[in-house]
């Protein structure tokens, strides 16, 4: 049923039917409008995600080797957040260097960002490839969470250990990346 | 790679370096390109897990991929795609904006709709049935029984209307003016009348006593004003009221007087 809803969806917007398009925007809009103005941005801004979003899913369709493996509104919902993860990151860095203007060309836009996503996606499949205690640990540990507080809620005896144990996940997960033909493609 | 290495790959990333050791770490990249891959991937992967950051791609990966991403992005397809896409966002927006507005206006039509009913229900409680009420009483209308009729027709009638079984009051009442003459009884037929909303026959029945030469003719202008009441005929209430105010021997005057102060 999720293949045939997608094929349906992605049949609809490869060959341009209108009326696919539409009820896209409606079952999809929504989430991705709450999602970016929860997070500092407009109406404008999730229009652009949202439009950017759907117009790179056929770009990847018909020239990457791509299928979604999840289910359409998935997809899109993690694509449109990625894509206003990467805004709000190019707006703190545009406070930092103030004085150098980014020319961006609208292909290089999407191109940038396709390469990117996909870079996300491969990441994804291999971080879930990990155990379920490193995939809590790893995220604990990049999101900030003190060493104390990790040391007592993974019952580790000292702080060293728990380096350790951040230290072996990582390298097994930089290992799983490696190994992939797709990140040699990505490089 | 040993620990030892990824240690300090960590350090370097994080910032945690001394700017000499930050120099001396440098130096070894430019002469090993596994470290600058180790380096790079774990840059990767920092950046990944880190939930509100992103790593954008640098200008020299991935250029092959790029060059035919954006070759098909330059094509007339894509763009009649794109443009495809940017009127259905058109459309959503113009369909959200009918969807308030419609919702606006049926908020708006609600509001207003529970506004007439109440104030209808209002009027409706104020001038009908709570004034109605409060100014009716059966106490002003003449005393039949008490003039010693003996009549079976007049006392089953008064019986009825008394028991609020108006329809067959007027049935007895009809029935008995037809050997009778009491222009009084119009008073008992009227108001049984007006207690079945049948208002058209209780106004002819109240002018029948209005225009009649009974001494309490006057009470007729006083059902008649009970009626408009009821009926919420403020106009022909007025009038009606004004006419019993003209002569202050008229029946129930002073009530009169003070209806009219009410509806003004």
């Amino acid at each position: 049923m999720q293949k045939l809803a997608n094929k349906n969806y992605l049949e609809g917007l490869l060959s341009g039917d209108q009326s696919v398009i539409d009820e896209i925007y409606k079952n999809n809009f929504q989430p991705v409008l709450s999602f970016v103005r929860k997070n500092n941005g407009s109406y404008q801004d999730a229009e652009e995600v949202f439009q950017d979003a759907l117009f790179q899913l056929i770009v990847r369709l018909k020239v990457r080797k791509f299928e979604i493996t999840s289910t359409f509104e998935g997809y899109l919902f993690t694509v449109c957040k990625n894509l206003w993860r990467k805004e709000l990151n190019k707006q703190k860095n545009r406070v930092r260097n103030t004085d150098v203007i980014e020319l961006v060309i609208e292909e290089n836009k999407h191109s940038s960002f396709i390469l990117e996503q996909e870079r996300w996606e491969l990441f994804e499949e291999k971080i879930n490839q990990l155990s379920d205690n490193c995939i809590k640990l790893l995220k604990d540990y990049f999101n900030k969470v003190s060493y104390d507080v990790i040391v007592k809620k993974f019952n580790y005896s000292s702080e060293n250990v728990a380096f350790q144990r951040v230290f072996k996940c990582k390298k097994r997960l930089a290992e799983l990346i490696k190994r992939d033909s797709k990140y040699q493609d990505l490089s | 790679m040993d620990e030892d290495i990824y240690k300090k790959i960590e350090a370097y990333l994080g910032g945690d370096m001394t700017s000499e050791e930050q120099k001396q770490f440098e130096l070894m990249m430019s002469k090993d390109i596994e470290l600058q891959k180790e380096v790079k991937l774990a840059n990767e992967i920092n950046h990944h897990l880190h939930e509100e950051s992103w790593l954008s791609l640098e200008k020299s990966e991935s250029k092959q991929a790029k060059n035919d991403i954006e070759d098909y992005i330059k094509s007339n397809e894509a763009n009649e795609i794109k443009s495809k896409i940017n009127l259905a966002g058109k459309r959503y927006k113009k369909s959200q904006y009918g969807l308030r507005r419609r919702l606006l206006i049926v908020s708006i039509a609600g509001v207003f709709v529970i506004t007439l009913v109440s104030t209808v229900f209002f009027n409706q409680n104020s001038s009908t049935t709570n004034l109605y009420s409060k100014y009716y009483t059966e106490n002003d209308l003449p005393s039949i029984v008490k003039r010693g009729s003996q009549n079976e027709l007049l006392n089953k009638g008064i019986i009825a209307f008394k028991a609020r079984k108006y329809e067959k009051a007027i049935t007895f009442f009809e029935d008995y003016l037809k050997e009778n003459n009491d222009p009084l009884l119009y008073s008992y037929i009227g108001i049984s009348y007006l207690e079945l909303d049948k208002t058209k026959e209780a106004l002819s029945s109240f002018d029948k006593l209005l225009y009649s030469s009974s001494l309490d003719k006057s009470k007729a202008l006083w059902y008649k004003s009970l009626l408009y009441l009821k009926m919420n005929d403020t106009v022909e209430l007025k009038k009606t009221l004004s006419n019993i105010i003209s002569d202050s021997t008229n029946f129930n005057y002073n009530k009169a007087k003070e209806l009219l102060l009410v509806g003004d």
